[in-house]
């Protein structure tokens, strides 16, 4: 914290500590508001349309406040807590040691890194590789959320998309390993920040039910709990499923790996046993047709097979060398 | 239960096991509990009255919105979401009449609607006055029903936004259930496969120069690299022949399809491709958009124009909706 905000936040506290005399009967008045809306927050019902317009008054300058240190990661979100850390879902960062793109809200492009996981609740962190200021918020604490308490859903429910859209809601249940709430929140949310009224971060966007109501989020205290070891990049809960083949585990499966350093389809490796094996494929061949069809690039290959059957027998032309070879493959499945 | 990561997939039997053990849930701990839309009664008190509720053959399709009076004073002009309306339409108003409305003039874009009803002394609603101070995200906005309080209320979630993409390519060709191949199911009357000259039986194998069609979905994948407006030529086999089909590629305004589309709830049909709207958090169904949506002042903000997503509704901003009423207005004096 610089050293003009730390002055600013003094004068604060001082001139809140001391009303001057004239002003005593309204610093009296704003105190009773304020109680009232905090109550209201702790899980009570706006009663008046004053009561509306102070949640009004406090959600808007709420979402200001906490707007920037909002992050999009690749298809999902995260929130930046202070000394370079990201919390985010632990299905968006998967394991450790991975680079991810992050786009802050002013639109900066940065990298981090992720940190450890905790599969069994879904919790993910990650590290700011770049060097800088960022703005962060709090963390919160999950341990004393009330059903009826009111909190702020933010996160790029569309991929990193545009601004990122708060929703108001309210804790249905809360327990130590998922909060539900009613804050409609969607795929790419994942990894967002689900607030307290003062902006603490108290959840993770996690997952949802079908109902419109059902939205989990990962208690905070799961962090907390594990924060040495997540940071240490450790997997306390357990690992994720690798994601590798879903594709290609419903069609056919030839049974080769790519070749990265190539957008052609050339193969780095065949797997022992596959449809691959079998036609005498080999490591380095490019494959520049499949069943009739011209393949310039991997993804082309990828389509094609999985659109086929298991078991569908094909010509494919491969170049070995500067020589170009007709081979028939039966195409196996994926196990 | 799903995860929420794009790519990420769960086995949804096992998510969901984990979803009914959940504590059984009552309504009162929700945001739009019934003491809290209580609390918004006299938010929309105004405006419910210029709100009525679309009916086509007795089920209500979408709420509207009186905007004023046609000549003579007779007459009774009310907007509504386009897309929606069915026969026998009917206009319930927050007095209890129900009188039968006549669709007038229809706009594309905006999806709006105007309708006619024969009562004179309708009430209009408030509309805001320049109205970008109250569109800040965390606003409260509530949807007024016919009822005293509102059918639901939220807050603005990300302010007015542009949103320029005019829906995705599509042809609205039937498949047959085979995953191996695009092979037309029915060519029915009507349909847009009976308008291309189709057959039913008939088997899409390759589109334009050389792109391979090998199942329904090889085939919706190519329309993905398409835009609206775009000709194709669609390669058929019929019978052992070859056919070429030119076809028009329409436009889709469900958007995009999206692999965790069956959690977001029911969906207006039409649902993107609205060059400018208000997002809003607030939960309604279908039939619910069309009606008016109110700041915590009471004054009309915009028309809800489709609920179109699981996080989202959008209304249509108070100027957006008035322009485009000025328009259908003319195009119904035009039509006279």
């Amino acid at each position: 914290m610089g050293k003009a905000a730390k002055r600013a936040i003094t004068v604060a506290a001082v001139a809140a500590l001391a009303p001057g005399g004239i002003a005593q009967e309204e610093q009296r008045s704003k105190t009773a508001d304020a109680t009232r809306l905090e109550r209201i927050f702790r899980g009570g019902v706006p009663e008046t349309v004053a009561d509306l317009r102070a949640m009004q008054e406090h959600v808007r300058r709420l979402v200001v406040k906490v707007l920037p240190s909002i992050v999009a990661l690749p298809g999902a979100s995260g929130v930046i807590v202070g000394d370079g850390f990201v919390l985010s879902a632990g299905h968006v960062t998967r394991s450790p040691g991975r680079r991810l793109n992050i786009i802050l809200h002013d639109k900066r492009r940065i990298v981090a890194q992720t940190l450890g996981v905790h599969a069994g609740i879904d919790a993910g962190m990650l590290k700011i590789v770049d060097k800088g200021d960022f703005p962060s918020l709090e963390r919160g604490t999950s341990a004393g959320l009330r059903p009826g308490q009111w909190c702020l859903a933010i996160g790029h429910p569309g991929g990193n998309k545009g601004a990122a859209p708060a929703r108001l809601a309210r804790i249905q249940t809360a327990n130590g390993r998922f909060i539900v709430t009613d804050a409609t929140i969607q795929a790419g949310d994942s990894g967002g920040p689900l607030l307290d009224m003062e902006g603490r971060v108290i959840g993770i966007h996690s997952r949802i039910a079908r109902d419109l109501t059902e939205n989990m989020h990962v208690p905070i205290d799961a962090f907390t709990r594990d924060w040495d070891r997540l940071v240490r990049g450790e997997e306390p809960g357990g690992t994720y499923p690798t994601r590798r083949g879903s594709r290609s585990s419903r069609g056919g499966f030839l049974g080769v790996r790519r070749d990265e350093t190539t957008s052609a389809a050339r193969i780095a490796a065949v797997i022992a046993g596959s449809a691959a094996e079998k036609a005498a494929l080999r490591a380095g061949d490019t494959i520049t047709s499949f069943a009739g069809w011209p393949v310039q690039k991997w993804e082309r290959l990828t389509i094609l097979i999985g659109a086929r059957r298991p078991g569908t027998k094909v010509d494919i032309e491969v170049r070995r060398g500067d020589r170009t070879l007709k081979l028939t493959v039966t195409l196996g499945s994926q196990q | 239960m799903r995860s929420l990561a794009d790519l990420f997939v769960v086995p949804a039997g096992v998510c969901l096991l984990a979803g009914a053990s959940l504590p059984a849930q009552s309504g009162a701990h929700r945001r739009s509990d019934a003491q809290v839309l209580k609390t918004f009664r006299s938010v929309v008190a105004r405006a419910r009255l210029g709100t009525v509720r679309v009916t086509s053959k007795g089920r209500q399709v979408a709420l509207g919105a009186v905007v004023g009076r046609g000549a003579g004073g007779t007459i009774g002009h009310v907007v509504t979401k386009a897309s929606e309306l069915g026969p026998e339409l009917r206009c319930e108003l927050a007095d209890g009449r129900r009188l039968p409305a006549k669709l007038v003039a229809r706009d594309g874009p905006s999806d709006l609607a105007l309708l006619e009803i024969e009562a004179g002394d309708l009430v209009p609603i408030p509309w805001q006055q320049k109205g970008k101070a109250v569109l800040v995200p965390g606003s409260w906005v509530a949807t007024p029903g016919t009822a005293p309080a509102p059918a639901a209320v939220g807050i603005v979630s990300s302010g007015l936004q542009r949103r320029v993409a005019p829906g995705r390519a599509a042809l609205a060709i039937e498949f047959t259930d085979d995953r191996w191949a695009a092979r037309v199911a029915h060519a029915r009357k009507g349909s847009v496969a009976a308008a291309l000259g189709l057959e039913a039986g008939d088997t899409i194998e390759g589109v334009d120069d050389g792109w391979e069609i090998h199942s329904p979905r090889s085939f919706q994948r190519f329309l993905r690299r398409r835009s609206p407006g775009d000709r194709v030529t669609l390669h058929v086999k019929r019978a052992g022949r070859l056919l070429d089909i030119e076809a028009d590629v329409a436009a889709d305004r469900r958007g995009p399809r999206h692999s965790q589309e069956r959690f977001w709830g029911p969906l207006s049909n039409v649902r993107v491709g609205f060059s400018r709207v208000l997002p809003h958090d607030t939960v309604l169904r279908p039939n619910q958009c069309g009606g008016p949506v109110v700041g915590l002042n009471g004054a009309v903000i915009g028309i809800n124009i489709a609920r179109s997503g699981r996080v989202e509704t959008l209304a249509l901003p108070a100027a957006v909706v008035q322009r485009v009423l000025a328009e259908l207005l003319a195009k119904k004096r035009r039509k006279v």
